[in-house]
C-alpha cells in the first residue's frame, strides 16, 4: 500500500510460526498477507526460543537462515502492496526475553533498517494496540484477552483509566492451568472438560471489572464451535471474538503507532513490557529551570533506551526524578559523579544513557565527554541500577 | 547549585580546525565556548564558507548555517554573525551574550589596526607566538596611522620581542627590542634587548671585568632566574624522572618521558600555530 510515508507491517513470530500484516493507512484496517500456499502462516526454520542462542553463538549458517526467513516475510508484504519504502515494521514476539530481543535487533541490522524503521512488541501490547483501534464502544469499558497456550490459559484485563489529561490503559493479569487444560489444547478433549473451571476462574474478575470485550485466541480456542454455556457465559452484555489473526494485527496498528506520525501523546499504555514510570531530570534551558522528561511512561523497556549530552556546571549529583503513571507522587535517585574532575565554566560534556533491563529495572550510566580539545575526557564512567 | 544544559545539536564527526591557532572543533557548544573566549582574536573572515559548511553538513544545523550564509551576503557585522550563533546554541545565558555583544560591537569601531594589535595580543596570551607575530608584522607592514601614538609602535615592536624571545629565537628579538626602544624610549625593551643579546650567546659567553653597572644587575638577575628555576615545577618534574631511572623503574621512567616529550611536543605545536 504505497502511500508516501512508506508500508506499515506487522509480523507476529510465535515458537513455530510467523504470520504478516500491513496496514491499509486509508481503511487503517490491518490485512493479512497470503502466503504463497495461500496460507496466513509460515513455519519458523528454527524455533523462536533458539533465536537467541543462534544470534549469541555466531553460527553463521543458522543465522543466514533466521535472517532470510525474517526478509523473507517483510518481502511478502512489499511485493503485494507494491510498496517500495518502509516506514515502519513492528515485530510482535510470543517470547519476550532479552535474548530474543537482542537476535531480532541484530537480525533488523543485518537487514540495513534503522532504529526508527522497526519495534518489537510482546504480546499483550499487540493486543492492546489492536483492541483500542476497533470502534470505540469495543473497548470504552475495557477489553479482555484469553490467551489459550500449551501451559493453560493466560487472561490480560485491559481496562481504561484517566489521570488529569492522559488516558491509561492498565492491565490486570490471571492464569488458570492444569492437566485438563492441556489435554484440551492437544485436542484430547473438549472444551466442555474445562468449561466450569474457566467460567469460575473469571467470574470475579468480570464481576469486578466491566469489559465491553472479549477475545479469544491461541491453539486451545481454535475450534469449529464453543459450547453453549461457556459462550452464554462470554457473550453476557459483552461482545466476544475469537480468532488467531489478533497479534500480528495488532502488530500491523503498532506499526502506524509507533511511527511518528500515528503516536497519540495522550494515551499511556501501563501494562507489562511498558515502562509506568516516567524518568526526569533537571535542566536550565537559556537560563531557566526546567524539568526534561527523558523516558516517557507507557513506553516499551527494550525500546526505550535514551541516550542525551549534557553540558555541566558545578553538578556533583545528578538527581533522576521518577514519576509513575498513576500519580503526582515523585520520588528521587541521585547519581554521585564527584569522582568526574572538576571543570570550571561548562567545560564538561557528559552523555547520560538510560538502559532498561525490564520493565521495571534500567541503568543508568554517566560518561564524561570532556569538551572537544579544550579539555580530554578523563574517561569516567559512572553506573547506578534503579528500581522503578 | 550547578546545573546542566541539554546538547540539542549533535556532535561532529569530523572537526573544524580554527585557522591560526590549531584548535579542533567538535560541537556548537565548542564553538560558542571558543568565540566567547577569544573574542579579540576573532576577526570578520573567523566565519567563512568553510566553517557555515561545517556547521550545515557536520553538524546538521542547516537553519543556521543558512542564516549565516546569508547574513554574510548582507555584509553583516562581526558583532551580528556571533551573536546569531551564542543566540542558537544553549549555552550561554542571554546575559553574557549581552555582555560580549558590547564587546563585538567595541571592536566594531575599533581602528584596524588597533584591532589587529588586540588579536595579536591575544595569540600572545595563548601563547600562539607565531599567529601572534604575523599579525604584529601586518601592524608594522601597514602604512604608518598618523592617529596611533608612538607608544603604540613601540608595544608592537616590544611584542614582537617577547613572542621571538618564547620561541627561543633571540638574535631576532634583540632587533625587535632594539627598535622598540628607539620609538618608546622605555627601559623595559632596553632591558630585554640586553637580556636577550645575552642569551642568544648561549654558553659561549666571556665575562668582562669592565661592564657597566646596568649590564652587572642584567647579569645577577639572569643568573637569579637560573638559580630559582630548579623550585619550578617543570625542573622537579625532570628530577623526579631521574630518581626513577635511579630507582631502576624503567618502564615508569619512559613513560614518564613519552609524557613529557608529548606535553611538549603539543606545546610546541601551539608555539607555532
Amino acid at each position: 500500500m504505497e502511500n508516501g510515508v512508506g508500508l506499515f507491517v506487522g509480523i507476529n513470530i510465535n515458537e513455530t510460526h510467523s504470520m504478516v500484516s500491513f496496514l491499509d493507512v486509508t481503511a487503517k484496517e490491518p490485512q493479512n498477507i497470503l502466503f504463497s500456499d495461500k496460507k496466513t502462516t509460515q513455519d519458523n526454520p528454527i524455533p523462536l526460543s533458539s533465536w537467541g542462542q543462534i544470534s549469541k553463538s555466531g553460527d553463521v549458517a543458522q543465522t543466514e537462515t533466521i535472517v532470510n526467513f525474517v526478509a523473507t516475510l517483510i518481502e511478502y508484504a512489499k511485493r503485494l502492496t507494491k510498496a517500495t519504502k518502509i516506514n515502519k515494521v513492528c515485530i510482535a514476539v510470543e517470547d519476550f526475553r532479552i535474548d530474543t530481543l537482542d537476535a531480532i535487533a541484530a537480525i533488523m541490522m543485518r537487514l540495513q533498517y534503522s532504529r526508527e524503521q522497526w519495534c518489537v512488541i510482546s504480546h499483550e501490547e499487540s493486543f492492546a494496540y489492536y483492541a483500542y483501534n476497533q470502534k470505540r464502544e469495543l473497548y470504552a469499558s475495557g477489553v479482555m484477552l484469553l490467551d489459550y497456550k500449551a501451559d493453560g490459559i493466560y487472561a490480560y484485563l485491559m481496562s481504561n483509566g484517566k489521570y488529569g489529561d492522559t488516558e491509561l490503559i492498565m492491565e490486570n493479569r490471571y492464569n488458570i492451568s492444569g492437566d485438563n487444560f492441556k489435554s484440551v489444547y492437544e485436542k484430547n478433549a473438549g472444551l466442555e472438560t474445562v468449561m466450569d473451571d474457566i467460567m469460575n476462574w473469571l467470574s470475579i474478575p468480570l464481576q469486578e471489572h466491566i469489559i465491553s470485550s472479549i477475545y479469544l485466541t491461541g491453539e486451545g480456542f481454535n475450534v469449529e464451535s464453543f459450547p453453549e454455556k461457556l459462550t452464554r457465559f462470554f457473550c453476557n452484555r459483552r461482545k466476544v471474538f475469537a480468532g488467531q489473526n489478533l497479534f500480528v494485527k495488532g502488530g500491523g496498528f503498532g506499526a502506524y503507532e509507533e511511527s511518528v506520525i500515528g503516536t497519540k501523546e495522550n494515551v499511556i499504555l501501563s501494562c507489562s513490557n511498558r515502562v509506568t514510570t516516567g524518568i526526569e531530570v533537571d535542566i536550565c534551558e537559556r537560563g531557566v529551570a526546567k524539568r526534561l522528561r527523558v523516558i516517557k511512561p507507557g513506553t516499551n523497556w527494550y525500546t526505550a533506551r535514551r541516550r542525551l549530552d549534557f553540558i555541566l556546571e558545578d553538578v556533583n549529583v545528578i538527581r533522576v526524578i521518577l514519576r509513575p503513571c498513576n500519580s503526582n507522587k515523585e520520588s528521587y535517585e541521585e547519581i554521585d559523579i564527584s569522582s568526574i574532575p572538576y571543570r570550571k565554566g561548562k567545560m564538561t560534556r557528559i552523555e547520560l544513557d538510560i538502559k532498561f533491563n525490564s520493565d521495571s529495572r534500567c541503568t543508568i550510566t554517566v560518561k564524561d565527554k570532556g569538551f572537544g580539545d579544550f579539555v580530554k575526557s578523563s574517561g569516567k564512567i559512572v553506573s547506578k541500577d534503579i528500581e522503578l | 547549585m550547578g546545573s546542566m544544559i541539554l546538547c540539542r545539536t549533535k556532535t561532529a564527526k569530523r572537526p573544524y580546525r580554527v585557522n591560526g591557532i590549531g584548535i579542533r572543533i567538535y560541537s556548537l557548544e565548542e564553538l560558542c565556548y571558543y568565540i566567547y573566549n577569544n573574542v579579540y582574536l576573532l576577526g570578520n573572515d573567523f566565519i567563512d564558507e568553510n566553517l557555515i559548511e561545517f556547521i550545515g553538513e557536520e553538524i546538521g544545523e542547516k537553519q543556521l548555517s543558512d542564516r549565516l550564509e546569508l547574513l554574510l551576503k548582507q555584509k553583516a557585522g562581526l558583532a551580528e554573525l556571533m551573536v546569531t550563533i551564542l543566540k542558537y546554541v544553549d549555552y550561554y545565558t542571554i546575559n553574557e551574550i549581552e555582555n560580549i555583544k558590547g564587546v563585538l560591537e567595541t571592536l566594531s569601531t575599533q581602528n584596524v589596526l588597533e584591532r589587529l594589535k588586540a588579536r595579536a595580543d591575544s595569540f600572545l596570551e595563548n601563547q600562539c607566538y607565531n599567529s601572534a607575530i604575523d599579525n604584529y608584522i601586518k601592524i608594522l607592514e601597514s602604512p604608518v596611522d598618523t592617529s596611533l601614538s608612538a607608544m603604540f609602535y613601540a608595544k608592537v615592536n616590544h611584542n614582537i620581542g617577547v613572542a621571538y624571545t618564547q620561541l627561543f629565537l633571540y638574535k631576532q628579538a634583540v632587533a625587535y627590542f632594539d627598535e622598540a626602544y628607539k620609538i618608546g624610549w622605555n627601559e623595559e625593551s632596553k632591558k630585554c634587548s640586553a637580556a636577550a643579546a645575552r642569551m642568544a650567546l648561549g654558553e659561549n659567553i666571556i665575562e668582562r671585568d669592565d661592564t657597566t653597572e646596568e649590564e652587572y644587575v642584567l647579569k645577577r638577575e639572569i643568573e637569579t632566574l637560573m638559580d630559582n628555576a630548579r623550585y619550578s615545577d617543570e625542573y622537579r618534574q625532570l628530577a623526579d624522572m631521574e630518581k626513577i631511572k635511579e630507582d631502576g623503574q624503567v618502564t615508569e621512567y619512559y613513560e614518564k618521558i613519552t609524557e613529557i616529550l608529548e606535553s611538549w611536543k603539543n606545546q610546541y605545536i601551539k608555539y607555532i600555530s
